[in-house]
């Protein structure tokens, strides 16, 4: 997979000044630092200036990426390029709800997909998307807006920074976890390790992680 | 009776990464974002956590979308709302949460209960059959002071409390309490006296009850 790359890469690198060796192991990366700044402009080009030019940019960056998610998931190319649709709509609908503060674009759009999805699952496809009372629905469904110190603007950057710093087993274990979409169990089947070693490799990930971003806010 | 207050935050750290990366169950999974709606505590584990899985889904692999996507997705925008739904006014956030009421479709002063003995209703969330997973996801009300029959269950049972507290042994369960139990555990809880309880139930199968009642009861309502 090009992202186990990219971090072998990331962590190849000296790791002494954080910052240039974080950009350039993660040249490719899918945001700059002003990445999460350039979307809340576009967020406020859609909501204050009805801009659909800023919401198909926004989708040019993000539609693959979820779309890709999706898939990975097992949803086929069709249903998931109507749910990227469903969220692009919403968005739409939606952006002057956005708070840069509370969340980065990603983050927000990512439970938006998600959200979907588990409905999706929920309905077990029964449903036409475009069904006049379901889109209703779906733009009134606001997602959680949970404050956390953590959420500042530049967090998943920093977050996909302290990934990258993880040991290679521990980055293993999270991406398993959270990419390919694998419950402990098949982790534990296709790595050969035992159970509670996955749960507990993915467990001190986490806790690396939260203790990492922990001091990068306390810093802040 | 001692209030353990801490009940709510002792939710296994994996349920919630499953939820943030949308691994769990529908029935679970709105389960937790009701909790999480709840409890501040909560919240913050789950925001984390999201954080987390948006950035693993925004370095994960990407696939192209189809080359009329985007037109035909602009082509089929509606007209943007201009205004925005003023914020939930306070009383109603306090009771139904969010999730809850966009699964149901409504809040919950539209709903049909059903009677099951005196005293105990339920409303079927996640319809009245099993979802693929066998899990069924329904509200249950209970008048205060009143005894649950005792009971245990095939797999597992999540309960969310919404409204009142209920009491088992010396263990207080209160709203926004998510109280997760497996087969092992038979228990009848008892509603604590005053509002009446009303709880988010999942299930996984059927409730095993141990008397003669309540099992021609449970076959005709179908708990």
């Amino acid at each position: 997979m090009a992202y186990g790359r990219d971090l072998a890469v990331a962590t190849s690198m000296p790791a002494k000044g954080s910052n240039p060796a974080f950009k350039r192991g993660r040249k490719a990366s899918p945001k700059s630092l002003s990445a999460a700044k350039r979307d809340a402009l576009w967020l406020a080009s859609i909501a204050g200036k009805q801009d659909a030019r800023a919401l198909s940019d926004l989708f040019e960056i993000y539609g693959p990426k979820l779309k890709g998610w999706l898939m990975a998931r097992g949803v086929g190319n069709g249903t998931a390029e109507d749910i990227v649709q469903d969220v692009m709509i919403k968005v739409w609908t939606k952006a002057a709800s956005f708070d840069p503060v509370k969340a980065s674009f990603a983050t927000w759009v990512y439970r938006m997909t998600r959200n979907r999805w588990i409905d999706h699952q929920r309905k077990h496809g029964r449903m036409d998307v475009r069904d006049p009372e379901l889109m209703k629905i779906i733009a009134d469904d606001e997602v959680p807006s949970a404050e956390a110190n953590f959420m500042a603007l530049e967090n998943s950057e920093i977050l996909q920074e302290q990934i990258s710093r993880l040991t290679p087993t521990q980055q293993k274990a999270i991406r398993m976890a959270y990419m390919e979409y694998k419950t402990h169990k098949e982790i534990a089947a296709e790595t050969g390790l035992p159970l509670g070693t996955v749960k507990t490799r993915i467990r001190s990930a986490i806790q690396t992680l939260q203790a990492n971003m922990a001091k990068h806010v306390s810093q802040m | 009776m001692t209030s353990k207050a801490q009940n709510n935050v002792i939710m296994d750290e994996d349920i919630i990464a499953d939820y943030a990366a949308g691994k769990l169950s529908p029935a679970k999974h709105i389960m937790v974002a009701c909790q999480s709606e709840i409890s501040e505590r909560v919240a913050q584990r789950v925001t984390f956590q999201e954080l987390l899985a948006a950035s693993m889904m925004e370095i994960g692999g990407s696939k192209a979308l189809s080359p009329l996507f985007m037109g035909n997705a602009l082509a089929a925008l509606p007209e943007q709302n201009d205004n925005q739904p003023p914020a939930e006014p306070l009383h109603t956030k306090s009771l139904a949460p969010k999730s809850l009421r966009h699964a149901l479709g409504h809040g919950l002063n539209d709903l049909q209960w059903k009677s099951m003995v005196p005293g105990v209703a339920v409303h079927d969330v996640l319809g009245d059959r099993r979802t693929k997973d066998g899990e069924r996801l329904y509200l249950l009300k209970a008048k205060g002071g009143m005894k649950m029959p005792e009971h245990s269950h095939n797999g597992e049972e999540w309960t969310l409390i919404l409204t009142g507290s209920y009491t088992i042994g010396d263990k207080c369960f209160k709203r926004g309490d998510l109280h997760i139990e497996d087969e092992t555990e038979i228990h009848s809880p008892h509603i604590d006296e005053g509002e009446d309880c009303i709880c988010l139930v999942m299930t996984q199968g059927p409730l095993k009850m141990q008397g003669w009642l309540p099992k021609v009861v449970q076959r005709v309502v179908g708990i």
